[in-house]
């Protein structure tokens, strides 16, 4: 105990020493636990929404544009995902933009989406219970969306701009009528930001003239984005998928969708790991240079106190405890400025559509045992980069440390 | 030669050789020491006769080739370093030429070092030990902020912390005006009179005079000193 406020009590002192050390540790936790706060938080809000209710359940299948000979989600594909063994449900899922302005909305781009009822969003404002499932030319709309306040709509029968192709490479504006039934909260954002609900008739409806065709050409021909396919028991979940893939379909559980994080946020995961290997590395080289430097300076201050009748080990206890403190003290700056990093990359991820489905709206700060890891495992690295110096230093004979008398 | 068992202090046949540029220098070639609690020993010789090297070894910062040394009847030869150190802390109180505070802490702080650095009765025995140097009110003040004179009164404090049944000094005055000398000589004449015993090792007239016993080093070995005037002798 003494010895350790030995150490605090030199590492105040000397703090001009100290402090460059400090701030590399400051700087690398601090990034540290940015990304570590983001990407956990992240896995926690995937792994929350698997956990809902169907969520579980189910597994999506994909229009694959892109992969020859895959077959479209038409109602003929609905038929045979629905024919499949353990399938109970299958809901077909569609978005397509819409517009709306008014005198006091300055206008919002909206995509009306299909409602899947195994993850519906959380209602804050509705005309009358069970909103789920809606009715033909019903929506539900974010409470705000793009600055705009959109719960004034609430009740209200409103005029919709959608899209008509009229030939090929050639839009023209069209309006529709639709009924604002419920608001969700406008921080759920699990089928992208700015998504809102419709009824499905409706979304096709729109869907299909923004194809250019007829609703029923467009469930025939052109088909859905997605469909989920609901299973009875999640423990058949992967043996359906394993059916919808060999039938021709794209397909993914969705506990893999909601696990396969957006680019941007693997990314942010990635450099959270890389970085704490980086922080052993530096906070050990860190450690390892300026005990030696100190050491070596302050060789007169341990004939001293070897003359005063220090042992070696409470010489190396000193020179190791300064490093300790600096450890402790970096890791709890670091944190500092780790939260307000996580609070700064939440503000910027919110803004990118791909990731902002999977910030959570608290400031995401890590668990006390994550952090307490990171603590204790930033003083263990310093302290272990002190520990060779420092021996070097307190096995030095008193004679040879004070030359000069 | 004093051979008295009591002797706190009791340095005997030690012989050191240093290897320097391949050459052999026998500094200590079987040099006699035995201090008497309560008196004050000058060690006086010209510079490189060894009076430091003989200090060091009294003082078990350095180790002799041949010889033995005794603190309070106890043979240190088979002493662990570990052992070595904390007979320091218990049994010895140094005091440098330069002072050798550390001068990151307080005064109080640097007098309380040899209880390693911390607990409250440490603290209220240097600021008892300070208060006794004279410089009470200066116990919150670091070394750079005191005299010369100042700064080896705290060093002085610093070796009686423990207390210790001898102080070694190696050259205490001799960076100090002869107003700071008289008030260092005064208070190791005090230490002595506690009942332990003082090696002061000296280039100055003053200190020698004030000493109980004079001693000189020469061609490696010690010899009671009889050629001071004032009728200096071995014991006075
Ligand atoms: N570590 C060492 N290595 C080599 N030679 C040494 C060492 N320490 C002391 N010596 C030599 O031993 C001799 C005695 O040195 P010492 O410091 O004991 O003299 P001293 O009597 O204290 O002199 P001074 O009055 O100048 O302080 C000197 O010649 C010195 O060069
Ligand atoms: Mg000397």
């Amino acid at each position: 105990m003494s010895i350790l406020a030995l150490s605090a009590a030199n590492v105040r002192s000397m703090w001009r020493r100290f402090v460059g050390l400090t701030a590399l540790l400051t700087v690398t936790v601090g990034v540290c636990v940015t990304a570590l706060a983001v990407s956990a938080s992240a896995d926690r809000a995937a792994h929350d929404r698997v956990q809902e209710g169907a969520a579980n359940r189910t597994v999506t299948v994909e229009r694959a544009f892109d992969r020859p000979g895959a077959q479209p989600l038409t109602d003929a594909a609905l038929r045979t995902l629905k024919g499949l063994p353990h399938v109970t449900a299958v809901e077909p899922r569609a978005q397509v933009s819409f517009g709306y302005k008014d005198a006091t909305v300055m206008g919002v781009l909206l995509y009306a989406t299909t409602v899947r009822s195994s993850v519906t969003p959380p209602i804050v404002g509705q005309t009358r219970p069970d909103l789920f499932p809606l009715r033909t030319g019903e929506v539900v709309l974010p409470a705000t969306s793009q600055g705009s306040d959109l719960s004034t709509l609430l009740g209200r029968k409103i005029t919709v701009d959608i899209t008509r192709l009229v030939s090929s490479g050639q839009g023209t504006g069209a309006q529709d009528g639709v009924t604002v039934v419920g608001l969700f909260d406008p921080g759920w954002q699990v089928d992208g930001a700015d998504a809102a609900y419709a009824d499905n008739d409706t979304v096709v409806e729109w869907s299909a003239a923004r194809a250019g065709v007829t609703a029923a050409q467009f469930t025939a021909n052109v088909g859905y984005d997605k469909v989920s396919v609901i299973v009875d028991e999640a423990r058949n979940v992967d043996a359906t998928l394993q059916l919808v893939q060999s039938a021709g379909f794209v397909g993914s559980t969705l506990q893999q969708e909601l696990s396969a994080l957006p680019g941007v946020l693997a990314m942010i995961r990635t450099t959270g790991t890389l970085l704490l290997a980086v922080l052993g590395l530096v906070a050990l080289v860190g450690a390892i240079v300026v005990t030696g430097a100190l050491t070596r300076q302050r060789i007169r201050e341990i004939g001293i106190l070897k003359a005063v009748g220090f042992r070696s080990a409470a010489v190396l206890a000193m020179f190791v405890g300064e490093m300790a403190v600096v450890g402790v003290l970096g890791a709890a700056a670091g944190a500092l400025v780790g939260a307000a990093g996580a609070a700064a990359a939440v503000t910027v991820l919110r803004g990118l559509p791909e990731a902002a489905a999977y910030v959570p709206d608290a400031l995401p700060l890590p668990d006390t045992t994550t952090f307490g890891g990171l603590l204790l495992l930033t003083v263990l690295i310093t302290v272990a980069g002190a520990l060779l110096p420092a021996l070097r230093a307190a096995r030095l004979a008193p004679s040879d440390a004070i030359k000069e008398w | 030669m004093n051979t008295n068992t009591d002797s706190p202090l009791q340095v005997r046949d030690v012989h050191k050789s240093f290897a320097l540029h391949g050459e052999r220098i026998d500094v200590l070639r079987g040099a006699d020491l035995s201090l008497a609690a309560g008196k004050v020993t000058a060690l006086v010789g010209r510079s490189g006769s060894g009076k430091t090297t003989l200090l060091q070894i009294a003082g078990l910062l350095a180790g002799a080739d041949r010889g033995s040394v005794r603190i309070s009847g106890r043979d240190v030869h088979e002493l662990s370093d570990n052992r070595r150190a904390d007979l320091r802390r218990r049994s010895l109180g140094f005091v440098f030429q330069a002072f050798n505070l550390l001068p990151q802490h307080t005064a109080a702080k640097n007098v309380a070092l040899p209880h390693l650095g911390g607990g409250r009765d440490a603290a209220r025995r240097a600021h008892e030990l300070l208060g006794r140097v004279g410089l009470g009110a200066r116990a919150g003040h670091r070394p750079g902020e005191l005299s010369a004179g100042e700064q080896q009164r705290v060093a002085v404090a610093r070796a009686l912390v423990n207390d210790p049944v001898v102080v070694l000094a190696d050259e205490p005055t001799g960076n100090l005006d002869a107003d700071s000398e008289a008030a260092v000589l005064a208070l190791f004449r005090e230490i002595a009179r506690d009942g332990r015993g003082v090696l002061l090792v000296t280039h100055s007239e003053a200190v020698c005079r004030s000493a109980d016993v004079v001693i000189r080093m020469s061609d490696g070995v010690t010899v009671p000193d009889v050629l001071l005037d004032s009728g200096a002798g071995v014991q006075r």
